[in-house]
């Protein structure tokens, strides 16, 4: 049933998506220059769901108490996603929560995911901030075709012209 | 009697100022209920919100009176990855820092409609030093437990002495 399910909705909304792991990463404290390490897994077609555009604001209580005064203001603009992965499509991936997936440009940190039983689906709920830059992975393949081409440079046989 | 148009004057002057840092830096930036928030400061990966509070009046004599301004900078930048630099934040506030430590200069600022604000200097803030704060940088950090986008603020109060026919 499930399985039908998914291949529904991947061929009304499937779409392809970069999911990139979190390998770790390093950074130079003198200089603040970091390197990290990532781990890229295309999927082909994972079934894409709208997403909702907010502006969202955040007011901790440090920064109250910070300053008092302060009403309103450093909101930023995300948009919220959900993706549903077909776990054949990438049977090799472990998911965690410090990953995240590039898709139309845009990197959406993941928020939650819910994992289904007997390896059937990801439902991945992903956050992309507005004018964050995604630093992607681009793989790419050479392919080269020999050209079969006869070409006879002695007649073994001797009976051709 | 205080002047009807102090509020207006401090709160242009700091402002004006604050913006021709921040344009001078090439730090996206936007005066709090004085600019739209537009695409350009949206998407900024890293921005400065300028906040201006006050002026609190005191009277200590017959035309003289001493205003307190409070300004407050809320400095945002995207954690991002590799291409950025991790100390992106601290060099913009260390900008913001050196900014705020210095005298400000009050014009009349504003729409002349008037026929007062011609631009003319009326007095100098400084740093309010008696609280031996200074100048203010705190850090608040990832403000989100999954947005990857650190805040921190600068802030400081002023004073300055004005005359009631300045």
């Amino acid at each position: 049933m499930i399985r039908s399910v998914i291949y529904n909705l991947k061929r009304q909304y499937g779409g392809p998506i970069d999911i990139y792991n979190f390998l770790g990463s390093t950074v130079d404290l003198k200089t603040g220059v970091s390197t990290s390490e990532k781990e890229l897994s295309q999927i082909k077609r994972a079934v894409i769901l709208p997403a909702r555009a907010m502006r969202n604001f955040v007011q901790s209580i440090s920064k109250i108490s910070a300053d008092k005064q302060f009403v309103y203001g450093g909101t930023y603009d995300r948009r919220t996603r959900m993706f549903l992965v077909d776990r054949l499509d990438a049977p090799d991936l472990d998911l965690t929560i410090d990953d995240w997936i590039v898709y139309d440009g845009k990197k959406y940190e993941i928020k939650h995911f819910d994992e289904f039983e007997f390896n059937s689906l990801w439902v991945i709920v992903g956050h992309a901030i507005v004018g964050d830059v995604p630093e992607q992975i681009f793989p790419v393949a050479g392919e080269d075709r020999l050209e079969l081409e006869g070409l006879a440079q002695e007649d073994p046989f001797g009976d051709r012209p | 009697m205080a002047n009807r148009n102090w509020t207006r004057w401090i709160h242009a002057s700091v402002a004006n100022y604050l913006k021709a840092v921040c344009d001078t830096e090439s730090i996206v930036s936007l005066v709090e209920g004085i600019e739209d928030r537009d695409d350009t400061f949206n998407n900024a990966i890293d921005s400065v919100e300028i906040r201006v509070n006050g002026p609190y009046m005191s009277n200590p004599s017959n035309g003289y009176y001493v205003a307190r301004v409070f300004v407050n900078l809320l400095v945002k930048s995207n954690m991002g990855g590799e291409q950025k630099n991790k100390y992106q934040l601290d060099t913009n506030l260390g900008i913001m820092h050196e900014a705020l430590d210095q005298p400000i200069n009050i014009y009349k600022c504003g729409p002349d409609t008037g026929g007062v604000d011609d631009g003319t200097h009326i007095g100098c803030m400084k740093v309010l030093d008696e609280s031996k704060l200074g100048v203010r940088v705190i850090h608040f950090s990832q403000i989100d437990q999954t947005d990857r986008v650190k805040q921190a603020m600068v802030a400081t109060a002023y004073e300055i002495e004005l005359q009631e026919n300045a």
